[in-house]
């Protein structure tokens, strides 16, 4: 793939909400200038723990909220709101009333925890055992699409989200993914960006990990003794050249090239030579059309921890080095000790700050230094540092779970075609992958009982996975997952069997795209558990790294020796579309030659609890709402011939707020699919069932019910269908019902 | 001094760190991490130095003192009992 002038993208607008500043020019002013947002952290109690400080965000105002609206925001969209809003303002698409110009924008973001505060609310209370209001609000609420949702109600658009949960490199991952979805040509204007909000829960996780300085962040400093971490919200407004152009818009700069790749090595650690940090940045320059010579400014991911920086710095010197030495010129600077490692959002705020140096001539400096790490010791940015004479920048992040992502941004030149802008992003829902292997874990068929933490949760009909049976069994003894949540063994076991029939395929060139729910939330409910039984002093290392969502996702990709790409993906049911829009845009670039889609969901008590205390259960229950678990899989490669079993088309998208307006999304959803296909009903149990008959096609069929497992049954039902295009050799038409908000849909085909 | 019977810390670490063998299958010396090992690794070691000051009141603050002491078994049962007490600080 390449930036000719065709398939340009361009950067027309940037906000963001950090410690230095409620908006990104105040932000970097204080940034350049050197200050640090380094102070006790007062948000929550940090009595237990070893470090005590963070940098924080004050929250911003947001005057044209009631105060209804605003006490319904998590502190998450409180931080991403006002920066969205400068985003898509500097870019000039809000309106006089602030709303956006262009009613469908599709949305890629990323963050690690998404609204956890409120989550942690819910179970300090279900394990108290207290009750009381606000139980319901706090569930509902937590969700990272619960963000989405705010930024579509207040900012004015709709369309598909897609919510990247890559841990540290997820910001980056997110911007990349929008890049992807305009270079393919299924949209022309994505809002991408990143936003996390600092809680207790994660505070924790990394001081029990004593990944935390104790005293202050140094990055790349030989004596440094980990990292500070911080909340932000960045967003950019990504275009294609001539979406820009025939809006006359101001263009900052292009995004030029976009790398991604996994390190296996270990959940925590990076490899010490770097190797897949050098192969992302590499990937993202040859696809930018320059040289290593060409980067003048690298944004280094530079947490402050000795292993992240030592390996960062060998992946430099690979790189960058001329006779053994990283020459001068490549100014290199981590802004982490100014506003902390804001996981999730690391990736965007960090890629405005190399657009904003290339821009400007200014850059950031590597604050704390005293002695530096001899690999970067000429290359670090002092402060008050400018070079006006650089062509490209480059980003850098390395994530837990060996996610590790680069973005390079070039001068803009202009030079290309004018497009059309219209009011309307544009949508183009026709992908041809085909399906060459599938796997399944379901649950038994006879439902068990479980009971919530709660007392007054009650306990109640499930269907659960029999991890006691193989493969399962078996795959507890791999080393890899021995600490790891039952995810991640529905995962692994649903991935094998996909791979089954495809013995020799490369390893080396396999990607994989997870997507879930609610994710690893035993291992979730039992760090937490430990924290308010035991004390925040006492919190469990083994366990909290299972609790990041891309863990399981990673744990598979290292024990199959999966060595692409691989993101973890975040939604209701209908993120299932979505991530196979991932794969079959990886499959499209020739970035991968096979991709594995996982959807999975796991069953805890505090799921019982969350369920009970939403009314989905019986007494109070009046669908057929029974939760469920496990995991299916589906093997993709690029279709060859129409005699395969493919996937021709799909729609992940749009969204509706309440779930009476879910009728009218799903209509608006399957309004570019034919009518004259088997169309599937999936929801016959649920909510959507009664909206389902209202649909219009002209044959259906029932797929079996196997309890409702979210992203998993998603899963399950296009195993299903597939299937039955298989078996009848027809074509197949899938709608899918979020159940929080999100309706998406396939189209399976075979000839 | 702190006496603790090796099937204590066996149970120990079984349990914390989530291996998939039995307790009795550890020997005093066999060494807990690097090749031939048990297979333990950096976050285990995180893990064992919250459980021993858990349960034992023994903090263990010197990344080097946790080297030394979590070779074994038998290196760490030999530590604890050179430590004076719950709550002792290193």
């Amino acid at each position: 793939m390449s930036s000719t002038s065709t398939n340009r993208i361009v950067v027309t607008g940037f906000g963001a909400v950090t410690p230095l500043g409620l908006d990104f020019p105040t932000t970097w002013q204080r940034i350049v200038a050197g200050d640090d947002a380094a102070a006790p952290v007062t948000a929550f109690d940090v009595t237990g723990c070893r470090c005590k400080q963070a940098a924080t965000c004050s929250l911003p105002d947001l005057p044209s909220l009631t105060p209804k609206q605003l006490s319904r925001l998590s502190r998450a969209s409180r931080l991403a709101l006002p920066a969205a809003r400068e985003a898509l303002a500097e870019a000039q698409l809000l309106d006089d009333h602030g709303r956006s110009r262009l009613s469908q924008l599709a949305i890629s973001v990323s963050t690690t925890g998404g609204g956890m505060a409120l989550g942690e609310q819910f179970l300090r209370a279900m394990l108290l055992q207290q009750r009381g209001a606000g139980q319901f609000f706090r569930v509902a609420r937590y969700q990272a699409q619960n963000q989405v949702h705010d930024l579509q109600q207040h900012l004015g658009f709709r369309g598909p989200m897609t919510i990247v949960a890559n841990a540290c490199a997820s910001g980056a991952n997110a911007i990349g993914h929008g890049a992807d979805l305009i270079r393919s040509g299924a949209r022309d204007c994505v809002l991408v960006g990143g936003y996390e909000a600092l809680t207790e829960l994660i505070y924790v996780g990394f001081d029990c990990l004593q990944a935390m300085s104790p005293d202050r962040c140094r990055p790349f400093d030989v004596a440094r003794n980990g990292l500070m971490l911080g909340e932000a919200a960045a967003f950019v407004v990504l275009e294609s050249e001539p979406h820009a152009r025939a809006r006359g818009a101001r263009i900052h700069c292009e995004l030029a090239g976009y790398g991604h790749g996994t390190d296996l090595h270990h959940l925590t650690q990076p490899h010490p030579s770097g190797a897949t940090a050098v192969a992302v940045i590499r990937q993202a320059i040859a696809e930018a059309c320059c040289g290593a010579a060409d980067i003048g400014y690298v944004n280094a991911h530079g947490t402050g921890t000795p292993l992240n920086d030592s390996s960062e710095g060998a992946a430099f010197a690979t790189v960058f080095g001329e006779d053994g030495a990283i020459p001068a010129r490549v100014r290199i600077s981590s802004t982490k000790a100014a506003i902390g490692h804001t996981l999730g959002a690391a990736g965007s705020i960090e890629a405005l700050f190399a657009m904003a140096a290339l821009q400007s001539g200014q850059l950031p400096p590597n604050l704390n230094v005293r002695q530096p790490e001899p690999m970067v010791a000429a290359n670090l940015v002092a402060v008050g540092e400018q070079r006006t004479d650089m062509r490209a920048t480059l980003t850098v992040n390395l994530g837990f779970g060996g996610s590790n992502a680069a973005v390079v941004f070039k001068r803009y030149e202009a030079g290309g075609v004018r497009g059309s802008a219209t009011s309307v992003s544009k949508r183009d829902d026709r992908v041809s992958v085909a399906i060459c292997g599938m796997g399944v874990v379901q649950p038994s068929e006879r439902p068990q009982r479980m009971k919530g933490l709660n007392e007054a949760s009650g306990e109640h009909a499930v269907l659960c996975v029999d991890r006691a049976r193989e493969p399962l069994a078996a795959l507890q003894n791999e080393a890899r997952v021995r600490r790891a949540s039952p995810i991640t063994l529905f995962m692994l076991a649903a991935a094998q069997q996909a791979l089954a029939s495809q013995p020799a395929l490369r390893r080396d060139r396999l990607g994989i795209v997870a997507a879930f729910n609610t994710g690893a939330v035993v291992a979730t409910r039992r760090f937490f558990e430990g924290i308010v039984k035991n004390g925040q002093r006492f919190a469990s290392p083994n366990v909290f790294p299972e609790t990041v969502f891309n863990s399981p996702t990673s744990h598979v990709a290292a024990v199959l020796g999966a060595a692409g790409p691989c993101y973890s993906l975040v939604g209701d049911d209908a993120v299932w579309v979505g991530a196979i829009h991932v794969a079959a845009t990886w499959l499209e670039n020739g970035l991968v030659e096979h991709a594995l889609v996982i959807g999975a969901e796991e069953l805890d008590p505090i799921a019982v609890d969350a369920y009970a205390q939403a009314g989905w259960l019986p007494p109070r229950g009046r669908t057929g709402f029974v939760p469920s678990e496990g995991a299916g899989a589906l093997l993709l490669r690029r279709a060859e011939s129409k005699n395969e079993l493919r996937i021709v088309q799909l729609t992940d998208g749009p969204t509706y707020r309440h779930r009476s307006e879910a009728l009218e999304a799903a209509k608006e959803c399957l309004a570019e699919f034919p009518t004259d296909v088997l169309q599937c009903r999936t929801a016959p149990h649920n909510w959507f069932g009664r909206y389902e008959e209202q649909l219009p096609c002209v044959k259906d069929v029932t797929l079996p019910y196997r309890g409702d497992a979210f992203v998993a049954s998603a899963a399950w039902s296009t195993i299903d269908a597939a299937e039955l295009a298989r078996r009848e050799r027809c074509r197949i038409l899938l709608p899918i019902w979020g159940l929080s908000g999100q309706c998406s849909a396939l189209l399976l085909a075979t000839e | 001094m702190v006496e603790i019977s090796l099937d204590e810390l066996k149970k120990l670490v079984v349990e914390n760190c989530v291996l998939k063998i039995k307790p009795e299958e550890i020997g005093e010396e066999t060494p807990l991490f690097g090749p031939g090992s048990v297979g333990l690794d950096s976050l285990d070691a995180l893990q064992l130095t919250v459980a021993i000051e858990q349960q034992f009141g023994i903090v263990i603050n010197d990344a080097q003192v946790a080297r030394q002491a979590l070779q074994s078994l038998g290196t760490l049962r030999r530590w604890l009992a050179q430590q004076s007490g719950p709550g002792v600080r290193q």
